[in-house]
């Protein structure tokens, strides 16, 4: 297949499925994406609510039977872990969301201009990432019904000393701000394209530029660079390596919990994971919509980097921690790490993340290795074994207590816990399914490029 | 010190610090286009209206199904 | 041992005396929250009395606000506002300057020495150094537990009857006795465990909506089972392990007597009291904690008792107020040095800084202890050692890979 007449570097050999005919700009790509109704479509958009319906009857089933449908118990003389997978995936997810920031901030103030393509489906994620944490906790709480009235009765004074209330306001401003981000910016876009965008969904897109003039990019410009700037120092530096392993690092009640290094480690995860999962979903645009001129292989090559310092950074923390808890450390820090390292979740998480970080620095030095699939099956490594490693650090936290009378306890999620993290997994395949076709997701600004 | 307090200084002190710097920049930076920065000030007004109101109708659907 | 500048910790001895035992004094009275330049002034001032530089009159308008503000009343005899009641008092005879000299000098020396009174006694009778407390509330009046280890036999009575009287499930050990064997001690040893109410408690800092606070009144750490939302972050933050979640609809009724306790979150403006529902077991999907029967606290006849304390055939429990030096818990340690010359007593896990209140006489466990069957097994009273019975859905068959141990 061609485009502007001449072949594309990296095609595939043979023609690709569905039908093609050239067009003059990689908008109008966008677009027919946009309008496009296919089989396929419904059939991934059917399959998704399935799902979506079998995640919302697995937390009614929770709800109706209480929390020991759950494989979460007392710990202590209980023996059980008081968090489990929900939590996990909770912190899993926030560090994904940070992928949002992360690509923008890079793009904007950075000035990484090979990553601008996928600025917005990162915020895109950032967004449903933060709701899909959230469904993580509420999904943990016992009484859901109260969870809004006791929480605003005590806020001014609770935020003063519960690292959880800490958790909630800096996730509710970093998913206000991100969401301001892309609002501010699809003022523009929605604007430029509102003749060609289909009618039926015209009343929204009216409302998205509404009160738009032209001259208003220059200022919109200057406040987005702004929030981008407040983001990049408030997300990974007081979200995910602040408020989010403080709930665990300012407690002296578990070894494997307490301590400064679980806030660079919770970052180094969800830096790698943040690009992981966009480097994932920019690989199945790419592929589904044949958008290889709107993601050509430099957006890969450089997130492939990325996810390759981040990884090494992974790795150099988790030698820190390891060193740490094993040559003289007390008691109950060498029980807990020696119980990790007895671990087969932890080595297979970690050799998941050594794997894609020897692959990506190799296919970096010699880029005639360099494959797009590749560095997508790395990312999708990476996201694996980071939500792998996060429920083990939870749960081994908790069998492993300080208090060294009690016993070691056990955890095993139910099937209960799994339907929420598959579920959620699918509110985010079904959101970027429905929003391709509603809103641009990529920057028409980038797509308008060169 | 006060240790439970820590929390007021580190949210209203620390954490907080990128907010104001993004307030202060949108009404004070140039372009100075007021109509602009308080239509940004909506926007993060109504998500967390947004948010919230949906935490709270969460917790209604909840009681009613489930209690 | 202490620093020797740091007078608050040091108890006065017969060796000290003139600037040295006042500078300490001082120091001592200000930690406490007194004035002592007041009592200094005032003794100072009664010497001029005597030697008639000073009058009485002055002397007393003088001190009369230092008096209010210090005390609430200024209840010196002599003072104009009491004449009445010091003319009944004293039969209506003129009060002569050397009495007046000893009762300003005695009011003086009675204010300096009476804090350091409970500190002296708790001191001397538990055997154990006063500490400089680092707990965010100064409860004048708290609650705790002596737990005397070396009459305890591991009969789990206390177990059982907290079980019924609270209507718990069989696995929620609201005291938990733990048995076991330790290279430091011979045979089987016994260590019941309870939530320590501390005085400086994680699980009430890290509580998102407030429902664990530590009453003023008594200083008992409770759960507001109306509030409370499930989050389980207090089981989280507390290093004891004492906490059990109410997993699933409880299997009988119950019929325990609500008490309607009011509620002061510490540190807050008083006028936030409320009632609220803190006894007997929790609800579903809410937290649950041995609460030190408050059920029984406010009420004149049981006050002071636990149920668990009542029943333990062995004299093991002691429950009072451990500020108030005549206390059951305080004169049980005082009795108990008395009688065997010497003891040895522990707080669990003060390195983490939660300033428990539960002393244990005995030894504590080691890091090698190791837990094993005692000689009445939980399941013999009807009670489960642990959770692995509870009915949780099979494991799914990955969970094995990601944990250890296979």
């Amino acid at each position: 297949m061609y485009t502007r007449g001449r072949p594309t570097q990296g095609w595939p050999a043979k023609s690709p499925r569905g039908y093609r005919t050239s067009f003059q700009t990689k908008t109008e790509d966008l677009l027919r994406v946009m309008t496009k109704r296919s089989g396929r479509l419904y059939l991934l958009l059917g399959f998704s609510v399935a799902v979506l319906v079998w995640f919302l009857y697995a937390w009614s089933f929770k709800l109706t039977h209480g929390e020991i449908v759950l494989g979460l118990g007392d710990w202590g003389p209980g023996g059980g872990a008081t968090w489990g997978l929900y939590i996990g995936m909770f912190i899993w997810w926030v560090g994904i969301a940070h992928g949002g920031i992360l690509v923008s901030a890079a793009v904007r103030l950075f000035k990484v201009r090979s990553l601008a393509p996928v600025a917005r489906i990162a915020e895109l994620m950032a967004l449903i990432g933060l709701v899909c944490a959230v469904s993580g906790i509420l999904m943990q709480l016992g009484r859901l019904d109260r969870v809004f009235t006791s929480i605003t009765a005590v806020l001014p004074r609770a935020i003063q000393h519960s690292p959880l209330v800490w958790d909630v306001t800096v996730i509710t401003l970093y998913f206000v701000l991100t969401g301001t981000y892309l609002l501010l910016t699809l003022r523009h876009d929605i604007y430029v394209l509102r003749q060609r965008l289909p009618p039926l969904l015209s009343p929204l897109y009216r409302l998205l530029y509404f009160g738009y003039h032209p001259e208003e990019d220059e200022k919109v410009e200057r406040m987005v660079w702004w929030l981008a700037l407040g983001l990049i120092i408030l997300a990974p530096l007081l979200l995910h390596g602040g408020v989010i392993p403080w709930l665990f690092a300012l407690l002296p009640s578990m070894p494997g919990f307490y301590g400064a290094a679980t806030g660079p480690v919770f970052l180094s995860l969800a830096i790698v994971s943040a690009f992981g999962v966009v480097t994932v979903v920019t690989f199945v645009f790419r592929r589904v919509h044949h958008w290889q001129d709107i993601f050509p292989n430099h957006v890969f090559a450089t997130l492939g980097k990325a996810m390759m310092f981040a990884a090494l950074a992974v790795l150099w923390l988790q030698l820190q921690l390891n060193v740490t808890g094993l040559y003289a450390a007390p008691i109950g820090v060498a029980r807990v790490t020696s119980a990790k390292l007895d671990s087969p979740g932890y080595w297979m998480a970690i050799g998941l993340i050594a794997v894609s970080f020897l692959y990506l620095a190799v296919q970096s030095w010699m880029p005639r290795l360099f494959s797009v699939g590749r560095t997508a099956v790395a990312g999708l490594f990476v996201v694996l074994a980071v939500l792998v490693e996060k429920t083990l650090f939870i749960s081994e936290g908790f069998t492993h207590p300080g208090f060294q009378l009690y016993e070691t306890g056990s955890y095993s999620p139910t099937w209960v816990e799994v339907s929420g993290v598959v579920g959620t997994i699918f509110i985010v395949i079904l959101y970027f399914t429905v929003l391709t076709k509603v809103i641009p997701v990529v920057e028409v600004k980038v797509l308008e490029e060169k | 010190m006060y240790v439970p307090y820590v929390g007021t200084w580190l949210i209203f002190g620390i954490v907080l610090l990128p907010v104001y710097m993004v307030l202060l920049a949108w009404f004070l930076g140039k372009p100075r286009k007021l109509r602009l920065s308080f239509l940004g000030v909506g926007y993060v007004i109504g998500l967390i209206t947004l948010l919230w109101g949906g935490l709270a109708l969460m917790s209604l659907i909840a009681r009613v199904l489930f209690i | 041992m202490t620093d020797s500048k740091d007078h608050t910790t040091q108890p006065s001895t017969p060796d000290m005396f003139g600037r040295q035992w006042e500078e300490m004094s001082k120091e001592q009275l200000r930690a406490a929250g007194h004035d002592p330049d007041l009592g200094v002034e005032v003794a100072r001032d009664a010497l001029r009395v005597v030697g008639g530089q000073l009058s009485e009159a002055q002397f007393l308008e003088k001190y009369h606000e230092g008096y209010r503000q210090e005390f609430g009343v200024d209840g010196r005899p002599g003072n104009p506002a009491r004449a009445e009641e010091a003319r009944e008092a004293f039969g209506n005879k003129r009060i002569s300057r050397r009495t007046m000299l000893k009762l300003a000098g005695a009011g003086a020396a009675g204010f300096i020495l009476l804090p350091l009174l409970p500190r002296q006694l708790q001191a001397v009778g538990a055997g154990e150094a006063v500490k400089e407390t680092t707990e965010t509330n100064w409860s004048l009046f708290q609650y705790g537990l002596v737990i005397d280890l070396e009459r305890c036999i591991g009969c789990l009575d206390c177990a059982v009857a907290c079980y019924a009287h609270n209507e718990l499930m069989p696995w929620q050990h609201w005291i938990y006795v733990a048995s076991y064997v330790d290279g430091n001690q011979n045979g089987t040893n016994f260590l019941p465990i309870t939530c320590q109410h501390c005085s400086n408690p994680p699980c009430v800092k890290v509580c998102p909506v407030e429902a664990r606070f530590k009453r003023k009144e008594d200083g008992l750490v409770l759960i507001d089972y109306d509030t409370c939302i499930g989050c389980k972050y207090c089981q989280v933050a507390c290093p004891y392990g004492i906490n059990y979640f109410q997993w699933r609809d409880p299997d009988r009724e119950a019929h325990v007597e609500k008490y309607w306790g009011t509620r002061n979150v510490s540190g807050l403006p008083p006028g936030n009291e409320r009632k609220v529902n803190v006894t007997g077991r929790p609800p579903r999907s809410v937290m649950g904690k041995c609460t030190w029967c408050p059920e029984r606290q406010g009420r004149e006849d049981k006050k002071g008792n636990l149920t668990c304390e009542l029943v333990c055939r062995s004299r093991v429990l002691h429950f009072g107020n451990l500020n108030d030096p005549e206390s059951k818990p305080n004169r049980y340690l005082r009795e108990k040095q008395r009688d065997k010359g010497y003891i040895s007593t522990f707080r669990l896990l003060e390195q983490m800084g939660t300033g428990p209140n539960v002393i244990y006489i005995g030894q504590q466990p080691s890091a090698k202890a190791k837990l094993v069957a005692g000689p009445v097994a939980y399941k013999d009273v009807g009670l489960m050692d642990s959770e692995a019975a509870l009915e949780h859905p099979k494991p799914l068959w990955f969970s094995n890979v990601l944990r250890g141990g296979w």
